[in-house]
C-alpha cells in the first residue's frame, strides 16, 4: 500500500532527525527499565536489611535478658578481677621478700669464728655486718658467700679493724632477679 | 516537526536520569544507615554473646573470689595483719615489743596503705626468717618494706625494727557497660590467684546466738 502523507512537505521530519528521535525513544525505554530495576533493588535491599535488623534486635534483647539474669555472677567476677589486679600491683610494689631470702642464705653460711652483728634490708639490697677475729675466718666466709646465687652483686661497704671486735666488715647483696627486671 | 521529534524523548531522558539519580542517592544513604545499624547490632550481640559465654563458664573460678576479698579487704585491715604478725611471732618464740602506726597513703589505683612500725625481740636469726616467711604467706596482704636487725653484744638478743604496709581497697561500684567487651582472667591475674590461694587465712570464729541463760544468784 502506498504511504499517504497529508502533512505539507516542509513540515515532514527529515530522515536523520527521525533516526535520532527513534534512538532517543529507545534510550527513554531503557532508562525507564533501569529506573524500575533500581527502585526494585533499593526496595529489596532496604526490606532485607530491615528484616535482619529486626531479627538482630530480637536476638540482642534475648541475650541481654540472659546476661542480666547473670548480673550477680557478673558483679562477683568484676569484684574478683578488681581484687586480683590490685593484689598483683601490691605484689609488685616495694618489699624486701627477696632480700630476706638473700640474708637467710648468707646467714646459713656463717660458720664458727664469724659473728653476725647487724643487718639492714631495703627493697634494693640486703646489707649485713659481721665481725671476726682472724683474716682466715674472713677468707673462709668470703669463699662461702661470694658465689653467684640469688644475688647479682656483692659489694663491700666498709672494712674496719677494731681491737675489741677484730675485723668488722659490711657487705651489701643485690637481688639478681630485680636487676634483670630493671633491664 | 524536527524539534518536536527530538525534544520530547530528550526531556523524558532528562526526567528518567533525575529519577534514577534520586533513587540511587536516597537508596544509598538509607542503605548505608541500615547497614551501620545492623553492624552495630551485630557487634553488640557478639559482645553480649562473649560475655554470656564467659559468665556461664566462670562459676568454678568464682569459688575463690572470697579468698581474694579476705586478702585485700574493703576496710582497714591492719588489725587482721597484726593478728597474723602476732600469731607468727608466737609460733616463732618472738616478742612483739612495740607497734606504732604511721601514715595512711591513698594510691591512685584506689589502694589505701597504712604503714606501721614494729619492734620484735628474738633469740635467733632463723626464727626471724621463719616468722616473716609465715607472715608474708598470710592474708590479708601486707608488704615488709624495710628491716633492721641488730644483735646485742651483751646478751646476744636480736632486735628487729621493721616497717610494714597493710592494704585495703574499696570495692568497684560500676559494672562495664553491656556494649563493652569483658575479658577473662589474664595470665598475670591467674598467677596472682595461684599465689593468693597459697596464703593462710586468718582464723575466724563465728559466734552463734544463744538464748539468754538464767544466772543463779551466788548469795542465796
Amino acid at each position: 500500500m502506498a504511504n499517504i502523507n497529508l502533512l505539507p512537505q516542509e513540515q515532514k521530519a527529515s530522515g536523520a532527525v527521525l533516526s535520532i528521535g527513534k534512538s532517543l525513544t529507545r534510550l527513554v525505554i531503557i532508562g525507564f527499565a533501569l529506573f524500575a530495576v533500581s527502585v526494585f533493588l533499593v526496595i529489596a535491599v532496604i526490606s532485607i536489611l530491615t528484616i535482619r535488623i529486626s531479627s538482630g534486635r530480637k536476638n540482642y534483647e534475648s541475650i541481654k535478658e540472659q546476661v542480666i539474669a547473670k548480673e550477680q555472677t557478673e558483679q562477683r567476677f568484676f569484684l574478683f578481677k578488681d581484687r586480683l589486679q590490685k593484689i598483683g600491683s601490691i605484689y609488685s610494689s616495694k618489699n624486701i621478700a627477696s632480700e630476706l631470702e638473700i640474708l637467710s642464705n648468707v646467714v646459713d653460711k656463717i660458720d664458727e669464728g664469724v659473728v653476725f652483728s647487724s643487718a639492714a634490708l631495703t627493697s634494693d639490697k640486703a646489707t649485713i655486718e659481721i665481725n671476726t677475729d682472724s683474716s682466715a675466718n674472713l677468707a673462709r666466709f668470703l669463699a662461702r658467700t661470694v658465689q653467684p646465687e640469688s644475688y647479682s652483686k656483692v659489694q663491700m661497704e666498709s672494712f674496719r679493724y677494731l681491737p675489741e671486735k677484730g675485723y668488722v666488715i659490711e657487705f651489701s647483696y643485690f637481688d639478681g632477679t630485680k636487676d634483670s627486671q630493671e633491664i | 516537526m524536527n524539534a518536536k521529534t527530538v525534544l520530547f524523548p530528550a526531556v523524558l531522558i532528562g526526567i528518567v536520569g533525575i529519577l534514577i539519580t534520586v533513587v540511587f542517592k536516597e537508596g544509598y544513604s538509607r542503605t548505608k544507615i541500615l547497614f551501620n545499624e545492623l553492624s552495630v547490632i551485630n557487634k553488640n550481640t557478639s559482645v553480649l554473646e562473649d560475655r554470656l559465654e564467659l559468665l556461664t563458664k566462670l562459676t568454678e573460678k568464682l569459688e575463690s573470689a572470697d579468698v581474694t576479698v579476705v586478702t585485700l579487704p574493703e576496710k582497714n585491715s591492719v588489725l587482721w595483719v597484726l593478728y597474723q604478725l602476732r600469731d607468727a611471732s608466737v609460733k616463732n618464740n618472738t616478742i612483739v615489743s612495740e607497734i606504732e602506726t604511721r601514715e595512711v597513703v591513698k594510691g591512685e589505683n584506689g589502694i589505701t596503705a597504712l604503714s606501721f612500725e614494729v619492734k620484735l625481740l628474738t633469740e635467733s636469726l632463723p626464727q626471724i626468717f621463719s616468722l616473716f616467711k609465715a607472715f608474708q604467706s598470710s592474708a590479708p596482704i601486707s608488704a615488709v618494706e624495710e628491716m633492721t636487725i641488730t644483735q646485742s653484744p651483751a646478751n646476744g638478743l636480736l632486735t628487729v625494727d621493721t616497717k610494714i604496709n597493710s592494704y585495703w581497697a574499696e570495692f568497684p561500684t560500676e559494672l562495664v557497660p553491656l556494649t563493652e567487651p569483658i575479658t577473662d582472667l589474664t595470665t598475670g591475674e591467674l598467677a596472682t590467684l595461684e599465689r593468693v590461694m597459697g596464703l593462710s587465712m586468718p582464723n575466724v570464729n563465728i559466734l552463734t546466738a544463744e538464748p539468754p541463760v538464767r544466772r543463779e544468784n551466788p548469795f542465796n
